[in-house]
């Protein structure tokens, strides 16, 4: 159960799981609840009652689903949790170090507003209460500590949503017209800031440090077109690969639910307009043959 | 009778057609198409989805369904008043956070907790209650605006406090009760919303509030008119709606513990389409709790299965919003047409074929020979009366006839030009009688058997008789009790015309043509009634004969008039003594020589003879006519007949031009004098007898002399 199908980080995983199904011979089911937190409960208890091998979701928000993780646990179903993790351990985690991203979309926003620029950026995170928001703008905030000639003007919640990044962008610019930088924590979210930026002819000026799973259309097209000035991927192609392992390692040893925790963390790897090449991103249909 | 009548008369005895406009006059018709809808669902669902109808599957949809019931209740409240409250979404999201602000950040106890977060949520409903109420403004429009401000609320608290609020340091038990318990299997939720919504049940239907709601959606002018507080009512309905998100987000915070900038988003479109697809009308008015839970549990039936069945992004809210554009059409098509449905689909034409009708013509030789007999009789009250459809007089020979006014009207004898209201009942009164006491009984078309007593005081008698087991509307209620007789040990016999009709509408019986009506029973020793006969062609006249053991009723659309013995060796024998009338017979009366007189009403003609014979010719007519152009029976003449026992005629009386005494629904006879009302006429005739016995009295036949004191 992803947040939703619909985007290109859920649709890299479902992929590679789909293609490993066929492969290896198991049944996957996939239920959308498209972005609804309570569509996502009633999915999941959905599934804890029909009793599957293993459970695999992605989190939305901190606390919603954390009880019904230790229940599909007590009901004997392996539980994977993909890229934003509950309070709750279950028996695999696989996803981005949400607090180190941060950090390092703080250290990229630092380097370009460095010494003859106003210092001033703006930090657009997700709802507040999912994890990446959550880590990683205290990674943004501890690491920009370091940095004081930074100065954060502006601190919003767009919700991972492109056109609410928009306007908030738009205002932001506005009100700060020597904004240095954008620090976001998401590419699908970010580009509607880029879009804001780009139509405020500033583009190059105001620059865009963001986040994202390296997917070809979201990411390394938007950074070779200077969309983006910066990009953190946290590469949803090895992610996919993980999640298909772990899943065939889980349903060989089939092991007691939760009883030996571990995370797999997907490295952070930096793209520039400079450093991006053609293999630096990946497509679904790449992921679906197996690369 | 050819083949073909033969198939018809059985084709229209063994179908029951009348039942399908019967089946749609019913309040319940309303929630028929939802529930219909919800057994459809169902049987999609769990042939397609195995598992859905499982204990597990079933818990999963009770919980949802006791957090959406709280807000439809209140959204059926605000509909019902004709407004709607697009709020609640955003309200459910700020209740939401402010519950679990409260708890998780503030570590409140829950008796504070509910009560605040109730307050919260009535709070908004009473700035949408405020602006819509008093300040009367639009409501869709201010519920939007309220809708993007709350919800602009929410996310700015959201950005500040919600990580405080996502978490607590320590558990709370009671809090998590709240949303994860169950009570025998119920989810604890859901055992409340269903006594509120018992509450909301009784608030609505049973006490003024609800009422108050009904007159206001209905018609907000009028409910002004007659003295409503209209602006307090409709401020009131938004602050329930307010009040019961509120709880529906108590549960909900509790359950999902989640302050996610997607809590509630889209909920009023969710909620109008369980309350839109339940029956609750978009236009106010029409609405009911069980309207509501039958709409909420499709809609969450149905999100379910779309969630279960792996539609992909978008696919679900595409499905749900195509259905509440579909509940929407129907209520719209079903408000507008449903009235002009069921007056075409109520009127139920049957298959009658009637006897030869005997001839009239003058010089014919007939029995029924036209004749000027009545046309130069005396009248009475002449312009001054409103359908004396039955006449009748006391023994100080005063004279007493009904009015469509609802009054029994007095002419003082041995004049009669003076007049006076004897006493108000307040429907018509049809068929009049007096009692053994001296006291006038009468049947008043839609009301039942009354008497007056000899103080002018109004008795009810009895308004209700048995209902039969297999009767779709409700026959227990009398329609139309048309006529009465005495029997000589005080038991009341009256004719109830049809049981499908109200008084206004009795024509429309004759264009069925159906044994709709039946003989009631009263009996004044235990204030009983029960049915005597059913399935009677519009039984109408009763007359005692003199063995105390029978009597005979006209039927008006048979044509007919018939002896039934209610006593005696042959109790419950039926004789038809008259069977092929010339005309349509109404009242049945004593002449002073032993027989009967009994007027008819209208006068058969061969086109509505043949058309009786063409059931399904009369309904293409319902169907495709105007109702002002529909062919009923000839009312516009009428006339007198005398007969005996045996149902020979014996004398015939004719209004020839039909311009003073055009269809007679009543004759009695009083002292060698004739006296005739009519339903629609405007006077009372007297007609002299000639050689009659001048000291005769209806009432002294029936109950001897005048008593002493």
């Amino acid at each position: 159960m992803p947040i939703s199908a619909g985007y290109d980080l859920t649709q890299g995983w479902i992929a590679a799981l789909e293609r490993d199904a066929e492969r290896l011979g198991y049944e996957l089911q996939i239920r959308d609840p498209n972005w609804n937190i309570d569509a996502g409960a009633q999915a999941l208890e959905q599934f804890i009652a029909e009793e599957p091998d293993i459970l695999i979701f992605q989190n939305n928000d901190m606390h919603a689903y954390t009880k019904l993780v230790q229940r599909a646990m007590r009901a004997g179903i392996n539980v994977i949790q993909m890229n934003l993790k509950t309070p709750v351990n279950s028996d695999a985690f696989i996803g981005g170090d949400w607090y180190k991203v941060g950090a390092d979309v703080a250290k990229e926003g630092a380097r370009m507003c460095g010494e003859d620029t106003s210092g001033k950026v703006a930090v657009l995170q997700g709802p507040v209460t999912s994890p990446p928001s959550l880590l990683g703008v205290a990674g943004i905030e501890d690491t920009l500590k370091d940095y004081p000639n930074i100065t954060i003007v502006a601190n919003q919640a767009a919700d991972w949503d492109a056109s609410k990044a928009h306007s908030i962008a738009s205002t932001i610019i506005k009100q700060h017209g020597d904004l240095c930088a954008f620090i976001g924590l998401w590419d699908n979210q970010d580009i509607g800031a880029a879009a804001a930026v780009r139509e405020a002819g500033l583009q190059g000026k105001v620059k865009v440090v963001t986040e994202g799973g390296g997917n070809q259309k979201s990411g390394c097209d938007n950074i070779s077109n200077g969309m983006f000035a910066s990009y953190v991927k946290v590469d949803t192609r090895d992610q996919a690969k993980q999640l298909a392992s772990v899943v065939e390692t889980l349903l060989q040893t089939n092991p007691e639910p939760g009883s030996a925790p571990f995370g797999l963390y997907t490295a952070n790897t930096l793209l520039t307009p400079e450093t991006v090449t053609a293999s630096s991103c990946w497509t679904v249909e790449q992921i679906q043959a197996g690369n | 009778m050819s083949a073909s009548e033969a198939f018809m008369r059985w084709r229209y005895r063994l179908i029951p057609d009348h039942v399908v406009g019967e089946i749609l006059s019913k309040n319940w018709i309303d929630n028929a198409i939802p529930i219909l809808f919800l057994g459809v669902a169902v049987a999609i669902f769990s042939t397609i989805l195995p598992g859905v109808m499982t204990t597990g599957s079933l818990a999963i949809l009770a919980r949802v369904l006791g957090e959406y019931l709280f807000i439809a209740m209140g959204m059926t409240l605000v509909l019902k008043a004709g407004g709607i409250d697009l709020s609640v979404g955003s309200n459910f999201a700020l209740c939401n956070f402010g519950a679990l602000y409260l708890v998780n950040a503030l570590g409140l106890p829950l008796i504070v907790v509910i009560p605040a977060v109730l307050f919260l949520g009535g709070l908004v409903g009473a700035v949408n209650g405020f602006l819509v109420g008093y300040l009367r403004l639009r409501a869709f429009l201010t519920t939007l605006v309220t809708l993007i401000l709350v919800r602009a609320i929410v996310e700015l608290l959201s950005l500040k406090y919600s990580v405080a609020a996502s978490y607590s340091e320590t558990l709370v038990p009671q809090w998590d009760f709240l949303g994860a318990a169950d009570i025998l299997g119920v989810p604890f939720s859901l055992i409340v919303a269903g006594i509120v919504a018992v509450a909301t049940h009784i608030l609505m239907t049973r006490m003024r509030f609800g009422w108050h709601l009904s007159a206001v959606g209905g018609s907000r002018r009028s409910a002004f008119n007659i003295g409503l507080p209209v602006k307090r009512i409709v401020a009131q309905t938004y602050i329930f709606s307010g009040v019961f998100t509120a709880a529906g987000a108590l549960f909900y915070a509790s359950r999902l513990g989640s302050t996610s900038g997607t809590v509630g988003v889209g909920l009023e479109i969710i909620i109008l389409t369980a309350a839109v697809l339940g029956g609750n009308s978009l236009g106010g008015g029409r609405g009911s709790v069980a309207k509501t839970v039958i709409g909420t549990m499709i809609v969450v039936l149905v999100s379910n299965a779309l969630i279960r069945m792996g539609l992909r992004t978008g696919a679900s809210e595409l499905v749900l919003g195509t259905i509440m554009l579909g509940a929407v059409a129907i209520d719209v098509k079903w408000m507008k047409n449903r009235l002009k449905v069921l007056n075409k689909a109520y009127v139920s034409p049957t298959f009658l074929s009637l006897p030869p009708n005997p001839e009239t013509r003058e010089g014919s030789g007939s029995v029924y020979e036209v004749n000027n007999k009545l046309g130069d009789v005396g009248v009475i009250g002449k312009g001054e009366l409103d359908g004396p459809e039955d006449v009748i007089l006391d023994e100080d020979d005063n004279l007493y006839c009904g009015s469509r006014h609802g009054d029994v009207v007095r002419f003082f004898a041995p004049d009669y030009t003076r007049h006076e209201v004897y006493a108000h009942i307040g429907g018509h009164p049809l068929g009049m009688a007096f009692n053994s006491d001296q006291e006038l009984v009468v049947c008043v078309g839609g009301m039942g058997l009354y008497k007056i007593t000899r103080d002018r005081e109004v008795v009810k008698l009895s308004d209700e008789t048995n209902r039969s087991l297999l009767s779709v509307i409700d026959d227990s209620r009398m329609r139309i009790a048309d006529d009465l007789d005495i029997a000589p040990d005080g038991r009341i016999y009256f004719s109830e015309a049809t049981i499908r009709y109200n008084t206004s509408e009795w024509m429309l019986d004759a264009i069925e043509a159906r044994g709709n009506g039946r003989l009631i029973c009263y009996d004044p020793r235990d204030g009983s009634s029960r049915t005597v006969l059913s399935n009677l062609k519009f039984p109408n006249g009763i007359c005692m004969t003199d063995d105390g053991e029978s009597f005979l009723f006209a039927q008006t659309w048979d044509c007919s008039i018939t002896r039934y013995w209610y006593d005696g060796p042959k109790k419950g024998r039926r004789e038809k003594i008259i069977p092929d009338l010339p005309g349509y017979p109404d009242n049945i009366n004593r002449a002073s020589d032993g027989h009967f007189w009994c007027g008819l009403v209208g006068m058969r003609s061969p086109t509505f003879d043949l058309a009786l014979r063409m059931p399904q010719y009369r309904k293409r007519m319902v169907y495709r006519v105007a109702a002002d152009e529909w062919m009923y029976p000839n009312m516009n003449f009428g006339c007198l007949i005398k007969f005996d026992i045996d149902g020979n005629i014996l004398e015939v009386l004719w209004d020839r031009e039909g311009a003073k005494h055009p269809s007679l629904t009543s004759i009695r006879e009083h002292k060698g004098k004739l006296y005739l009302g009519g339903l629609f006429n405007d006077r009372i005739g007297v007609y002299d007898i000639p050689g009659a016995d001048p000291t005769w009295t209806g009432i002294k036949h029936y109950w001897g002399g005048k008593k002493d004191g």
